[in-house]
């Protein structure tokens, strides 16, 4: 069963409700709440079909820019790096399950992507704050992060429907 | 027209003329003096997403037989929001800001815990005006906009030159040692940021990180409004006629009220740029603006308004609000940490 498809139906509801309920309302709460919705059942109209594919690549570039990132840091300094790099080789069987989702293969997608999010925030912390690695390696490893992070929100506007809005 | 009685529910489901008993009831309980007070005319407005208000008329006699007339206005948290505040906080900080020349509503009563009214509440003299900021930004009368602009820049300056010392604001404002002011409002919203992730964001993560390594040392300590932007200002003619909305002041850099007023989804550039504002601010005697701290205080404004709206999809998703507009708010986030970025590298820097 292909039609209608998610974003078909997202569509009517958001039309049934925009011509004729909308109008019928008065000013006042309910009318606010029903134009909020609306705004928000555009952006799932636009964005529904985009998560899976998001996740897939968003997890390969972290884990791809993370692994090279920890082998550059670590060329000249062991130790504090270790645990990070053991915690991003474990994310590919993550010990977390993400509720409320039924499809097995997007709770994994978004439980490795928690995980990688959760490491990379702990990279960016220590980098920052490491004053035992040069200078100019703290600085390679931060334009690095700050690159990964453009390509992120490039991602994550794209695949909300948000890119649009600004 | 009601007169004091008793609470007989939440304030989310009184009628008009039970929420005018409660003002009543409140306002004979606290205003010196007061006898007979009456409140008619209580409206429901729209009081933004953080609190519920409601517009009256009250009279009350005076002792001495005088029969008193003001419109006012109470200011209700029903239920969680983006930020919260304690009323008797912010009723205490505009009873101060009554001794200055400060553009603020006058702070007639307070209840803190909500016994008399319902839900906490302050009750405010209303002042003339509109505050909204829809009609303000999108207005076709672009020459009275852009002196209402500019006057924002004199309110600004009035504000950011007022001797908070002198008016004992200081316990109130400030967190904890005066000379790090502007440290602990980076340390506040991360904290915030913190309590209200429902993952782990690591760019916001580092956002906070670069805040921390590139802030700016504030050429004076101000009081600062904390959200000074269109929709929190009543504006009457071509003169701003008060500054609403004190929940989030605190002592710090003047520039953050700037750079917050200029966030592009209510910014004023349309009637006026940033650098001309900032010269009119000066030019009103507000303290010198280096442009390095004003770039700072947009990524710090960025990174506010980003926690705010995590703080507001956790309410939603927690059920402590039913509202929708805030249900949705996390997707705003990623536009507020792109402009973060595209500022940063604009400097040549990324960290």
């Amino acid at each position: 069963m292909l039609r209608p498809t998610t974003g078909d139906l997202l569509r009517a509801v958001h039309l049934g409700l925009a011509e004729h309920v909308l109008p019928a309302l008065p000013p006042g709460v309910a009318h606010r709440q029903l134009k909020a919705a609306l705004h928000i059942l555009r952006r799932l109209e636009r964005s529904w079909d985009r998560f899976p594919a998001y996740l897939e690549t968003e997890n390969a570039d972290i884990s791809e820019t993370l692994a090279e990132l920890l082998t550059s840091v670590q060329a000249g300094h062991s130790g504090r790096y270790a645990d990070l790099t053991r915690r991003l080789a474990a994310t590919r069987e993550p010990a977390r399950r993400s509720s409320g989702i039924s499809d097995e293969r997007l709770a994994h997608l978004m439980a490795v992507n928690f995980a990688l999010q959760e490491i990379l925030a702990d990279f960016d912390r220590t980098v920052r704050a490491d004053r035992e690695i040069g200078t100019e390696v703290r600085q390679t490893a931060m334009i690095r992060l700050f690159e990964l992070y453009r390509r992120m929100l490039d991602r994550a506007g794209v695949a909300a429907g948000t890119n649009d809005d600004h | 027209m009601s007169t004091a009685g008793p609470v007989a529910c939440h304030l989310r489901d009184a009628s008009d003329d039970e929420v005018a008993t409660r003002i009543a009831a409140l306002l004979q309980a606290q205003v010196p003096g007061a006898c007979l007070v009456k409140v008619d005319r209580v409206e429901r407005v729209f009081g933004g997403n953080a609190r519920w208000a409601w517009a009256c008329e009250v009279t009350w006699t005076t002792t001495q037989g005088e029969v008193v007339w003001k419109p006012m206005i109470m200011l209700s948290r029903v239920e969680a929001s983006q930020v919260e505040a304690d009323p008797a906080w912010e009723f205490a900080v505009l009873r101060g800001l009554g001794r200055s020349a400060v553009r603020a509503p006058r702070a007639v009563a307070l209840d803190a815990d909500g016994s008399l009214v319902g839900a906490p509440s302050v009750v405010l003299e209303r002042l003339p005006g509109s505050t909204d900021a829809v009609a303000f930004l999108r207005s076709a009368d672009v020459d009275r906009s852009r002196r209402l602009t500019i006057d924002l820049a004199r309110a600004a300056a009035e504000l950011h030159t007022t001797d908070w010392r002198g008016l004992g604001l200081e316990g109130l404002l400030a967190a904890g040692n005066v000379d790090r002011v502007h440290e602990a409002q980076i340390e506040r919203w991360e904290s915030l940021f913190l309590q209200s992730r429902m993952e782990p964001y690591p760019v916001l993560v580092s956002l906070f990180g670069w805040l921390r390594d590139n802030i700016p040392k504030p050429t004076q300590i101000s009081i600062v409004h904390g959200d000074f932007r269109p929709g929190n200002f009543l504006y009457h003619e071509d003169a701003i006629t008060a500054l609403l909305d004190w929940e989030m002041a605190h002592l710090g850099d003047p520039v953050e009220d700037l750079a917050w007023a200029y966030r592009p989804l209510w910014s004023p550039e349309r009637f006026i740029g940033i650098d001309d504002f900032v010269r009119a601010y000066e030019a009103f005697g507000g303290p010198p603006v280096n442009p390095q701290s004003l770039r700072f205080y947009r990524i710090f404004s960025e990174v506010k308004f980003a926690t705010i709206s995590l703080k507001a999809a956790r309410a939603f998703a927690d059920g402590t609000t039913t509202n929708l507009r805030l249900a949705d708010r996390a997707a705003t986030v990623t536009a507020s940490l792109t402009r973060c970025l595209e500022w940063i590298a604009s400097d040549g820097r990324s960290h």
